[in-house]
């Protein structure tokens, strides 16, 4: 799993003495507060120093420079995550069809399987332009790289969980002459859940990322082509901007399936 | 293994196999009735590959440099996260201040950060060893994390009933028991080292597969298009095996196969 599981430590059993109260406060509380001294040290040095923008502008500098580039960023980002989403659903949905053939026919896995390795094997950088060139240049191709990034991960794990189905219950259910799709319904799906969620935490903030990233080549709008604009133009604070954007954004992007993957997915396994 | 078991393994590959060759000739007969023209978007593979034969020179030049890159990122990034997994494991106060900043770099789109980094360190391998670096990064301190976590319970207590430094519990049970937790997190990271070299590339950069990639593009060179493209996904896999092989060499087959999920 490429996405960091690093929560923040929570301190487990109640305090124990006024020391141990101190100690999980700290545990709790100096994460984010590691954050905010960092921001802090960062505006400090940049205004003592007195650094030039275009190396390095101050976190006042971007909340300030707000209001004169909320349109552009607004607009951006609507874009990115729209195009990120719509390849995220059909990426998804492809890859959970495809796992499905996979699961049912192993001629299916036999053929696909390692082609779809060998495809995931390149990296998405030297995907881009090739997709560029045979869909074109604009929202298609990004739509499409989004989806493309989402699919393997998603192939990978769901076509895993689909096999975790206790063979018991698959015999079962067999038995009792279920047809198919009710199998993939009520038995597989319920166990490959947690391995789907495994693979929308990754590709959540991946769809972003692979959406900026043909933004970036083949796109007139997006975050990913104001990052090129921006920097083109020389506009480092809208640059800087988009970064904590983004951030957020893919942040976001995977607290919601971590959200989610709370109240649908059974932990105790 | 059952003489059966290896049967069915091996008939399966053979499967694997004629699927590949399948899609590889269909490839080939409808690129050459499709698109005959000069300069198709998917060349069959036959002219690729007389491409790679005849621009060998070339294409050894472009990727020199983004194979300078992507392995030192690797091995930096890969340094730094395994000693911060230790001092984490070691010191739970040190995690617990730096997770969120941690999760908050990681949520840092690579492609937005190059060009910040072009301005700081200029277009030379610095900004390209640091993107690989940092995409080297996460997966290997997920890695070692859970695997120095991993170690036995009751032969940590044991170490500790004996006296055992800390440093004594580090080396002799925690790490041995990281290693293949950590290899799995090599496996995921030396792909993305590359990835994300060629990505550093694309930016404020003259010479590597990155520029290539793009040069390619603009040119509509779509044969070099291609050959970069498979070259880049050959040194990913060649990173890939590299690490698998130095797994097999360190740990042998004894290790439980711990899957990489990516």
């Amino acid at each position: 799993m490429s996405t960091m599981d690093i929560s923040p430590a929570a301190p487990s059993g109640p305090p124990r003495s006024s020391a141990a109260g101190f100690n999980d406060f700290l545990l709790r509380y100096a994460s984010p507060l590691v954050v905010f001294a960092l921001l802090a040290i960062w505006q400090l040095i940049a205004m003592v120093l007195v650094i030039p923008v275009y190396i390095l502008p101050q976190p006042l500098n971007l909340i300030m420079a707000l209001p004169a580039n909320g349109q552009t960023l607004f607009r951006g980002w609507i874009v990115t995550v729209l195009e990120a989403s719509a390849g995220f659903i059909i990426g998804n949905i492809f890859s959970i069809a495809v796992a499905f053939l996979v699961t049912v026919s192993r001629t299916a896995r036999a053929g696909i399987m390692p082609v779809a390795l060998a495809i995931k094997s390149v990296p998405m950088v030297a995907i881009t332009p090739l997709i560029t060139l045979s869909v074109g240049f604009g929202h298609s191709t990004v739509v499409t790289v989004a989806a493309i990034v989402c699919f393997f991960p998603t192939l990978v794990n769901v076509s895993r969980g689909l096999r975790a189905a206790p063979s018991g219950s698959v015999d079962l259910f067999h038995i009792l002459n279920a047809n198919p799709v009710h199998t993939f319904w009520k038995l597989r799906m319920p166990y490959a859940l947690p391995y789907l969620f495994t693979a929308l935490r990754i590709t959540a903030p991946a769809a972003l990322g692979g959406a900026m990233l043909a933004e970036y080549v083949a796109s007139n709008a997006g975050l990913g082509y104001l990052i090129q604009d921006g920097y083109g133009r020389f506009q480092f604070v809208l640059v800087w901007q988009i970064v904590v954007v983004a951030t957020i954004t893919t942040l976001v992007a995977f607290s919601t399936v971590v959200f989610f993957e709370k109240r649908l997915v059974d932990n105790r396994r | 293994m059952s003489a059966r078991a290896i049967r069915s393994e091996t008939s399966s590959r053979m499967r694997s196999l004629a699927a590949v060759l399948l899609v590889l000739a269909v490839w080939e007969g409808a690129a050459r009735l499709f698109s005959p023209g000069l300069n198709p978007i998917i060349p069959p593979p036959t002219l690729l590959v007389t491409y790679v034969a005849d621009h060998l020179g070339l294409l050894f030049v472009v990727m020199r440099p983004t194979v300078i890159e992507a392995v030192a990122g690797f091995a930096i990034g890969s340094a730094i996260s395994i000693v911060m997994a230790a001092l984490f494991v070691r010191f739970r106060g040190v995690e617990a201040a730096m997770s969120n900043t941690l999760v908050l770099i990681h949520s840092l789109p690579m492609l937005a950060i190059i060009p910040l980094l072009v301005i700081w360190f200029g277009i030379g391998y610095t900004p390209k060893i640091i993107i690989a670096a940092l995409a080297t990064f996460f997966p290997v301190l997920n890695g070692a994390l859970r695997g120095l976590r991993s170690a036995d319970r009751s032969t940590l207590e044991l170490m500790h009933l004996l006296d055992a430094s800390g440093l004594q519990t580090l080396f002799k049970v925690r790490i041995p028991a990281s290693l293949p937790y950590i290899f799995a997190g090599l496996k995921i990271a030396a792909p993305q080292a590359v990835l994300g070299a060629t990505v550093a590339e694309w930016i404020g950069s003259r010479e590597g597969l990155g520029s290539q990639i793009l040069m390619a593009l603009l040119n509509y060179d779509v044969p070099l298009l291609w050959a970069c493209m498979v070259l880049c996904a050959m040194m990913a896999a060649t990173g890939f095996c590299t690490i698998l092989a130095v797994e097999y060499i360190v740990i042998g087959r004894r290790a439980e196969p711990v899957k990489a999920e990516d």
